[in-house]
C-alpha cells in the first residue's frame, strides 16, 4: 500500500502539472507568443493554418482532463496520509 | 444543505457599501466605449442605461423579498433551491458562478487596460498578459486570506465620480439627444442595453452578505432597492457627463479606440489650479482601483458559490479542502482562478461582457420564477418584505431579461449569438456535472480511469502506426525527437493514471 500511495501522489502531481502546462501551451499557441505556431509547424512538419483551432481544442480538453484526473489521485493520496 | 452560521454584524450602511462597492466596478470604465459607439447606440446609450437599470431594479425587488424571507448564505442558489430544488437550483448556482468567472475575467482585463493607460509613459503593457498576472497575484492574496477594506473604495469612487460630474458640468459639457431618435438604430440600442446591464449587476452582492446582516428583514430590502436606485443615478450621471464632454465627433469608432471613454472625457476637463493632466490621472487611478474591487468581489462570490455547490455534493469534495496555515479554501480558489485566467487570456472584452450579461440574466429569470413559485406554493412563508404590484414586477423582470437577451440575437448580433452558444454549451456541461453527482464518486473515478486508459491505448496505437510507417510522420529536428519523447511520457502516465483510478478502493 505504501508503494501505491507514492505512485498515486507522483502520477497525480505529474498529471496536474502537465495539465496546467498543456493549458498554458494552448494559450501561448492561441496568442502566437514567440512565434509559437510556426515553431510547432516546423517541428511537426505539417501545415497548421486550418487545423490549428482543432489541435488547440484537443490540447485544452486533454489538459483539463489531466488536471481532473490528477486531482482525483491527489485526493486519494491526501485521504491516505490524513 | 447544512446551514453556515455567520455573525450578523452588518448594518444598512454596510449593506449599501457592499452593494455600491460591487456595483461601481470596472464595468462603467470599460463598457461605455462599446455601448456609446456611434454605430451602436451613440448618445442614446442614456436610454439604454435606463432600460438596463430598470430591468435590474425590477429583479432586485424579487431579490429583496427572497433575501428578507430566506436570509441565508447562497443567495440565488438558496432561493431557487427553496422553490424548485434539484436541477434548476444547480443551474442557478452554476450560471451565477459562470457569470462571476466571466465578470472576474472582465475586471482583470479592465485593470490591464487602465494600467496600460496609466503607465504608458514608462512601459507598454500587454493587456491579456497583465490580466493574467493580476489574477495570479489576487489568487495568492485570496489564498493568504487578505480581505479588502469594505468602505474605502466605494467612498473614494463616489468622490472621484462627484468631482468628474462637477468638473464636466462646469467645463464644456455639450447637450445631447438621449433617446434613440432613429428607428433603424433600435438593434444598436438593445445591444447597448446588454453592454450596460453588467454595470448594475454588482448590487446583488448584498444578498451574498445577507447571512451577516443585522435585522435582515429590513436591511436587506432597503439596501438592495436603495443601491439599485443609486446605481441608476450614478451610472446615468457619469455617462451623461462623459458623452457630453466628447460629443459628438469622438463617438465615431469609439469601440475600437484603445483609450477608454472616461479617460477621453477627463482629458477635456481642466480644473485650475491643478495641472491639466491631473483629472486624467485621477480617472485612471480610479479605474485601476475599481477593477481591483470588482476582481476581489467576483473572486469572493465565485468561491462562496463553488463551496455551496460542493457542500451539497454537486462538485468534488476536495474543493472544500482548507489550507492548514491560512485557513482558506485554497483548492476552490485555485480552480476558480484557472477558469478566470483562461477567459482573461482571450483578451476579448466585448464577448466577456456579453457572456457575463447572458449568465446573469438567466439567473435573474430563475430568481423571478422562484419568487412566483414560492408565492404560490408557500403562501404562509414569513415575508418581511413583499415585492410590490405582484405579479407585475417579477413578470416584468422576466420580460426585461428575455428582451435584453433575445433582441440582439434576433437582429443577428454576432457576440449575442456566440454568448448564446456558450450558454448552451454551459447548460450541457451543467447537465453532465449534475448527473455525474448521481453516478457517485467511485464510478466517476472508474470513468476517469477508463478514459485515461483509452488515451494511453490510443497513443500506443499511434506509436505502432508511426513505427511501422503506416502513417506518414517524420521527425525532422531534435525538437521533434523531444516532442516524441514527451508523447511517450504522456502515454505511460495516462496508462498508469488509468490503472490507479480504476483500482482505487475509495467508495465515498
Amino acid at each position: 500500500m505504501f508503494s501505491r500511495r507514492i505512485l498515486v501522489a507522483a502520477v497525480g502531481w505529474i498529471q496536474v502539472l502537465t495539465g496546467i502546462i498543456a493549458v498554458a501551451l494552448v494559450y501561448i499557441l492561441y496568442q502566437n507568443f514567440f512565434d509559437a505556431q510556426s515553431v510547432l509547424q516546423t517541428i511537426l512538419n505539417i501545415p497548421l493554418e486550418e487545423s490549428l483551432p482543432l489541435y488547440l481544442l484537443l490540447l485544452l480538453i486533454f489538459g483539463l482532463f489531466w488536471i481532473l484526473s490528477g486531482f482525483s489521485l491527489i485526493q486519494e493520496w491526501r485521504e491516505g496520509t490524513s | 444543505m447544512s446551514k453556515l452560521k455567520l455573525k450578523r454584524e452588518l448594518g444598512l450602511f454596510d449593506g449599501l457599501m457592499v452593494g455600491l462597492g460591487a456595483g461601481m466596478g470596472i464595468e462603467i470604465f470599460i463598457l461605455l466605449n462599446y455601448a456609446a459607439d456611434f454605430e451602436v447606440a451613440g448618445s442614446a446609450v442614456m436610454s439604454a442605461l435606463f432600460l438596463s437599470g430598470l430591468a435590474n431594479l425590477l429583479t432586485m425587488l424579487s431579490y429583496s423579498e427572497l433575501g428578507a424571507a430566506i436570509p441565508e448564505v447562497g443567495g440565488e442558489y438558496t432561493y431557487t433551491k427553496a422553490a424548485y430544488g434539484g436541477l434548476l437550483a444547480f443551474l442557478a448556482g452554476w450560471f451565477r458562478w459562470v457569470s462571476s468567472v466571466l465578470g472576474a475575467a472582465l475586471a482583470a482585463l479592465g485593470f490591464a487596460i487602465y494600467a496600460r493607460e496609466l503607465f504608458s509613459s514608462f512601459i507598454s503593457l500587454n493587456i491579456p498578459l497583465t490580466a493574467i498576472i493580476i489574477v495570479f497575484v489576487f489568487t495568492v492574496l485570496s489564498i493568504r486570506g487578505i480581505e479588502k477594506p469594505r468602505t474605502i473604495i466605494p467612498v473614494a469612487l463616489i468622490i472621484v465620480f462627484g468631482v468628474f460630474i462637477l468638473g464636466g458640468l462646469l467645463y464644456g459639457l455639450q447637450p445631447q439627444p438621449i433617446l434613440p431618435v432613429n428607428l433603424g438604430k433600435l438593434p444598436g440600442f438593445f445591444e447597448a442595453a446588454v453592454y450596460t446591464v453588467p454595470m448594475f449587476f454588482g448590487v446583488r452582492a448584498i444578498v451574498a452578505s445577507g447571512a451577516q446582516m443585522k435585522n435582515p428583514d429590513k436591511n436587506i430590502p432597503r439596501s438592495l432597492i436603495l443601491c439599485a436606485l443609486l446605481m441608476i443615478v450614478i451610472n446615468l450621471s457619469v455617462a451623461y457627463v462623459a458623452i457630453g464632454l466628447v460629443y459628438p465627433e469622438n463617438l465615431v469608432g469609439l469601440a475600437g479606440s484603445p483609450e477608454p471613454l472616461l479617460v477621453m472625457a477627463a482629458r477635456t476637463v481642466h480644473i485650475p489650479p491643478f495641472p491639466p493632466e491631473s483629472s486624467v490621472v485621477i480617472v485612471m487611478v480610479a479605474g485601476v482601483f475599481a477593477a481591483l474591487a470588482s476582481l476581489t468581489t467576483a473572486m469572493m462570490v465565485q468561491s462562496s458559490i463553488m463551496l455551496g455547490l460542493t457542500r451539497d455534493g454537486y462538485l468534488p469534495k476536495f474543493l472544500l479542502s482548507i489550507h492548514h496555515r491560512f485557513k482558506t479554501p485554497y483548492i476552490a480558489i485555485l480552480a476558480n482562478s484557472l477558469f478566470i485566467i483562461i477567459f482573461a487570456g482571450t483578451g476579448v472584452v466585448v464577448f466577456l461582457a456579453y457572456a457575463a450579461s447572458f449568465g446573469s440574466l438567466l439567473v435573474f429569470i430563475l430568481v423571478n420564477l422562484s419568487l412566483m413559485k414560492l408565492r404560490k406554493e408557500k403562501p404562509y412563508l414569513k415575508r418581511p418584505f413583499k415585492a410590490p404590484l405582484y405579479p407585475v414586477t417579477p413578470v416584468a423582470g422576466i420580460a426585461a431579461a428575455l428582451l435584453l437577451m433575445g433582441i440582439p440575437i434576433a437582429f443577428g448580433e454576432q457576440n449575442a449569438e456566440s454568448a448564446l452558444m456558450l450558454a448552451f454549451s454551459l447548460v450541457i456541461l451543467a447537465l453532465m456535472t449534475y448527473h455525474l453527482r448521481m453516478v457517485g464518486y467511485r464510478n466517476l473515478r472508474v470513468a476517469i480511469g477508463g478514459m485515461s486508459l483509452g488515451v494511453g491505448g490510443f497513443m500506443v496505437l499511434l506509436f505502432y502506426l508511426t513505427m511501422t510507417e503506416s502513417i506518414p510522420f517524420t521527425i525532422s529536428s531534435p525538437l521533434g525527437l523531444v516532442l516524441f519523447l514527451v508523447l511517450i511520457f504522456v502515454c505511460v502516465v495516462s496508462i498508469l493514471a488509468g490503472i490507479l483510478n480504476i483500482t482505487a478502493k475509495s467508495g465515498r
